[in-house]
């Protein structure tokens, strides 16, 4: 029988899936805002 | 002490506190543009508070809570993942929408597409939305009132009916102020009672040990099976398109959403706008994480609650029958907090959109600062009144019928505002149709659904959007070149 891994108590696929996505949302305007920042002072160059 | 006097002694000093809080914003506003947008002074602070308050609302409190409670860690992919990946649109809208002037969203689609009846059509989908979403708000509010203070549902919703008018009527320096006193008291509530549960519980670890093996009905109407409530798809419950699509509905709601993109426009300067929504993200993945273990945490604690006819109850009933007595009053506190913090913004934002975008668009540009302030507070007090008279008899699920509501504002606003900022090609006549197209679909593909002619086990709003894209991209690739389709 497949051993599930668990991480505190939460299987492994739960943690990637919904923890992954969830810590990548809650990041991602920040990364977003870095990433046009960067394009903006490129163009500015 | 007595519970419900512990209760009613906290709400009082909310109130009052409330009262006083909110009472400078009054003197503050003079014009339209104070009245919609703050006089554009929004700083970072302010702008965190009132932004992460508005959105924080009866559905993240009470529904995001419940349905974790009920289906455990799949509810977060259809919800907060899906919102937080359209807070992450929204820094593209910060990044161009403080180049136009503009103290509404749809005057934003007026400039761009040089259209009045497009900014009256997108006005009057603003106010018919928000008095339909407000229901959830007072419903979030009537629920635990009622239910802590043990009075009847429907005085309990007069109550927040008197603190929302209350507040609209100051405007958004009123709505913003209130907004950070209420944020503090939600995220206080949330930290306290997250800490409590977990343990409780015994930790964290164990937490998730426990739930694994739970497999109880939460009631007749919600069942799963054993370990769906650490399972990305709670074993199979909702399919992996419907989670997508509720999520798409959710999410690209939030990224067009007017209560959120003029948050953006409200603050001092671009920069400022960009952070704001940045940082909010952040505040707000830190809030949901606590609300995720309180739900997990009273399904180990109380795996089975009889009495509750939806999943919105169990908060409440979690607070009355587990927490300690100061605790659970400032939980209560902070459910309300969340619900008024919602509720006033998007009363504001209807009567902005009324009187601005409706009556002085269409029927009295001449019109002085006292008349539009007149006009908005009737309009505040007449659309609150509506959304309390149908909040006698709300809807079942908030985070179902909330999506239904922000599929509505993705349909409409996401194209004609991201491809009104972005794409040069963008035109009044691609806009209007898009946005007509995608409701109507919405329209059609929902009545199938609840007709039961056929089950398509996906959110209405992916037909919607694809419609509404096909209809934006073509129409103003046609018309594009014609004379006078583009401001």
């Amino acid at each position: 029988m497949k051993e599930n891994i668990l991480i505190m108590g939460l299987p492994l696929n739960t943690l990637i899936i919904v923890g992954g996505l969830f810590v990548l949302s809650m990041f991602l305007p920040t990364i977003i805002a870095l990433i046009l920042k960067h394009l903006e002072d490129k163009k500015n160059e | 002490m007595n519970k419900i006097i512990m209760y009613m002694f906290c709400f009082t000093v909310y109130t009052i506190v409330f009262l006083f809080w909110g009472k400078n914003g009054f003197k503050k506003t003079n014009n339209a543009r104070d009245f919609c947008v703050a006089g554009n002074s929004l700083g970072l602070f302010t702008g965190v508070c009132t932004f992460t308050a508005t959105w924080f609302s009866a559905v993240s409190m009470q529904s995001v809570t419940g349905s974790v409670y009920a289906y455990g860690y799949s509810t977060i992919l259809y919800s907060v993942v899906g919102w937080l990946l359209g807070a992450s649109c929204l820094v593209f809208v910060a990044n161009r929408i403080k180049r136009h002037d503009i103290i509404t969203i749809p005057e934003y689609f007026k400039i761009r597409y040089n259209s009045k009846g497009f900014q009256a059509f997108t006005g009057l989908i603003i106010v018919i939305c928000y008095i339909l979403y407000i229901i959830i708000q007072i419903k979030g509010f009537g629920i635990v009132v009622s239910t802590l203070l043990d009075i009847d549902y429907t005085i309990a919703i007069l109550l927040i009916y008197l603190f929302v008018v209350y507040t609209s009527f100051g405007g958004l320096f009123s709505v913003s102020k209130t907004d950070s006193l209420n944020f503090i008291i939600l995220a206080a509530g949330i930290f306290f009672a997250a800490v409590f549960i977990v343990s409780d519980v015994g930790g964290i670890t164990l937490m998730h040990e426990k739930a694994a093996a739970i497999m109880s009905k939460v009631s007749p109407k919600y069942s799963i099976t054993q370990g769906a409530l650490l399972d990305p798809s709670a074993n199979n419950l909702f399919s992996p398109m419907m989670i997508i699509t509720t999520g798409l509905a959710w999410g690209l709601g939030t990224a067009s959403n007017p209560q959120y993109i003029i948050r953006i426009t409200s603050t001092k300067n671009r920069k400022t706008g960009i952070q704001m929504v940045c940082l909010s993200a952040i505040v707000l993945g830190i809030l949901y994480v606590g609300l995720m273990f309180i739900g997990i945490g009273s399904r180990v604690l109380v795996p089975e609650i009889s009495q509750i006819s939806s999943v919105d109850e169990a908060l409440p009933f979690i607070i009355n029958s587990k927490m300690a007595l100061n605790l659970s009053g400032l939980v209560f506190i902070s459910i309300i907090a969340a619900a008024i913090s919602t509720a006033n913004s998007e009363l504001l934002i209807l009567a902005s959109s009324f009187s601005y975008d409706i009556y002085i668009n269409l029927f009295n540009k001449e019109i002085s600062d006292e008349k539009f302030l007149g006009i908005s507070r009737v309009t505040i007090f007449i659309a609150g009144t509506i959304s309390l008279l149908l909040s006698v008899n709300p809807p079942d699920i908030l985070l179902i019928y909330g999506s239904y509501i922000w599929s509505i504002f993705a349909v409409s606003f996401l194209f004609p505002l991201y491809g009104g900022l972005y794409w040069k090609k963008a035109t009044k006549r691609g806009a209007v149709m898009s946005a007509i197209g995608g409701i109507l679909t919405i329209c059609v593909f929902y009545l199938l659904d609840i007709s039961g002619v056929y089950n398509m086990m996906l959110h209405p709003v992916f037909p919607g959007l694809i419609v509404s894209f096909i209809i934006f991209y073509s129409v103003s690739k046609l018309t594009y070149k014609e004379t006078g389709d583009v401001s």
